[in-house]
């Protein structure tokens, strides 16, 4: 019963810090700086790693896919089924995993680094939001990147799956997008999107909470960073599965 | 002789309290204590007795549960954020790790609550201040501006640290431990900036510490915490004459140190 008090508690102090930093981003003074640079940190410098993430990951599921839908002589549908699958789930959960490793981790750290060294006290001393200074922006910018970036996995992931099918397992080229308009609709695309943007908001706000909220020495902020990326990772696992039951509900009226 | 006039109290601090949920144990326990303006008011006493945390209710860090603090005469406002950074601007404070942003220049150090507050001020005029709040506690700003913190000794930092709390040109400046862990060196740079503070630029200094020897050497009153509580306030002389038990062991270790270090 304690532990669950905890939780709820724990919970609800994030949705508090989650909305005072939305609170705070449309209150002035407004730094779009500071914005660009935690964009550029989130966005620009995840673009190698996600790349690369998305080709392999093209590249296994196409086989996958080829293996099973060879028996049955459907070797055009490898095509629109690792499209499917990347727009629907892959590109947006990979992307999140991916950049929670990279950027959740760094902003968890760098935060977490600035309270135990009295940064964060220091700032509010001299009247300066530490609020809006260091989270808002974080938290914005990781959900306008999580998006962008899953666009750009689910367009190398693509790649990889044509280069798969095609080159290597010998796929006719004309074949293999022919039946791609027949399974891939609009709403696929919409639902990684919505998803991505999701989990943007849920990376940056669980990194930025952690490393706020840090107490201790250095000890406590690689405890945190590592708190931050376990519990991030876990939770984007848990809430796709219920982001899919919703979404559904929300195009087709099913769940 | 006409009739003595009362001293303006930059700080005074009324019947504070203070617990911690998990602690369970007052930390501050209706303390009282009158700081002057324009002069330097150490508060000594053993670590962990609540000093930090006596200075951050003083910045508005922490919320106290009973009590107050006037600033000036004027109510510390716990309850308004935007009340309480108006009367912040009273302030600069030296931490005792320094607190300088790592990723930031000396150079954006120092200006970080310049263009905060003053966001019309042009880059030129930015520099100019900055540079001469550095000169103003013994830097040269050519040598030092594009330096991160990791690049300076730990004397250097203080004098950063120093030059960003004054930068606004508060009233009062408090000072977190800001001889602990320097060499003898680095520690006096810091008590002759700390003397600097009041004498040419006529400010109020608050120091936390529990370094002995600065606080005779440096204070014009003297103030000793214990058990939650001002258990002594006088001047220097006084406070070496006091029979209070705790501040007699408190010199007593002192002393043994000292002649420690002698040996």
């Amino acid at each position: 019963m304690a532990r669950l008090t905890i939780f709820v508690e724990e919970v609800g102090n994030i949705m508090i810090f989650m909305f005072r930093a939305i609170y705070w981003l449309i209150k002035t003074p407004y730094r779009p700086n500071i914005f660009l640079e935690h964009f550029y940190f989130i966005a620009n410098k995840s673009v190698f790693i996600v790349t690369l993430t998305a080709i392999f990951t093209g590249l296994v599921f196409a086989i996958q896919f080829y293996f099973g839908f060879n028996v049955i002589n459907a070797d055009a549908l490898v095509g629109p089924a690792s499209a499917l699958s990347l727009a629907r789930e892959l590109a947006p959960v990979f992307t999140a995993v991916v950049v929670t490793g990279r950027a959740g981790a760094a902003m968890a750290a760098e935060l977490g680094t600035m309270r135990v060294t009295d940064q964060i006290d220091a700032m509010e001393v001299m009247a300066i939001n530490p609020l809006q200074y260091l989270v808002s922006p974080r938290i914005l910018a990781g959900f306008i990147a999580l998006p962008i970036l899953s666009t750009l996995f689910l367009f190398i992931g693509n790649i990889g799956a044509y280069m798969a099918g095609v080159w290597l397992l010998g796929i006719d080229s004309s074949l293999f997008y022919s039946h791609l308009s027949e399974f891939v609709e609009i709403q696929d695309i919409l639902q990684g999107l919505i998803k991505a943007a999701f989990f943007g908001l849920m990376f940056s706000t669980l990194s930025t909470y952690t490393g706020f909220t840090t107490s201790g020495g250095a000890k406590a902020v690689g405890a945190s960073t590592n708190r931050a990326v376990v519990v991030t990772l876990v939770l984007i696992l848990v809430s796709d599965y219920f982001l899919t039951l919703g979404i559904r509900f929300l195009f087709y009226g099913d769940s | 002789m006409g009739p003595k006039t009362k001293q303006l109290a930059a700080i005074e601090i009324k019947n504070l309290s203070k617990t911690f949920p998990r602690k369970k144990e007052k930390v501050l326990d209706r303390l009282n204590l009158t700081i002057p303006a324009k002069q330097i008011s150490f508060v000594l006493g053993p670590s962990g007795t609540g000093k930090s945390v006596l200075l951050k209710h003083i910045v508005g860090l922490l919320r106290p549960d009973e009590g107050e603090i006037d600033i000036f005469g004027q109510k510390l406002p716990y309850g308004s954020t935007k009340k309480l950074n108006e009367m912040r601007k009273h302030f600069g404070v030296l931490f005792q790790g320094v607190a300088l942003f790592d990723n930031m220049t000396v150079y954006e150090n120092v200006a970080f609550p310049l263009c905060a507050h003053q966001r019309a001020l042009k880059k030129n005029i930015v520099v100019e201040m900055v540079s001469e709040t550095l000169l103003s506690v013994g830097l040269d700003p050519s040598a030092n501006l594009e330096k991160y913190p990791n690049e300076l000794s730990g004397g250097m930092q203080k004098r950063v640290g120093l030059a960003r709390a004054i930068v606004l040109k508060p009233d009062i400046i408090l000072y977190d431990e800001p001889t602990t862990g320097l060499d003898p060196v680095n520690r006096q740079t810091v008590e002759e900036m700390i003397l600097e503070a009041k004498n040419k630029l006529g400010l109020t200094n608050f120091v936390i510490s529990h370094d002995l020897r600065a606080a005779i050497a440096l204070a014009d009153k003297i103030a000793f915490i214990f058990g939650g509580q001002i258990v002594f306030s006088g001047n220097a002389d006084e406070f070496q004459q006091s029979s209070h038990p705790v501040i007699r062991s408190f010199l007593r270790a002192e002393e043994i140190h000292k002649k420690r270090s002698e040996i």
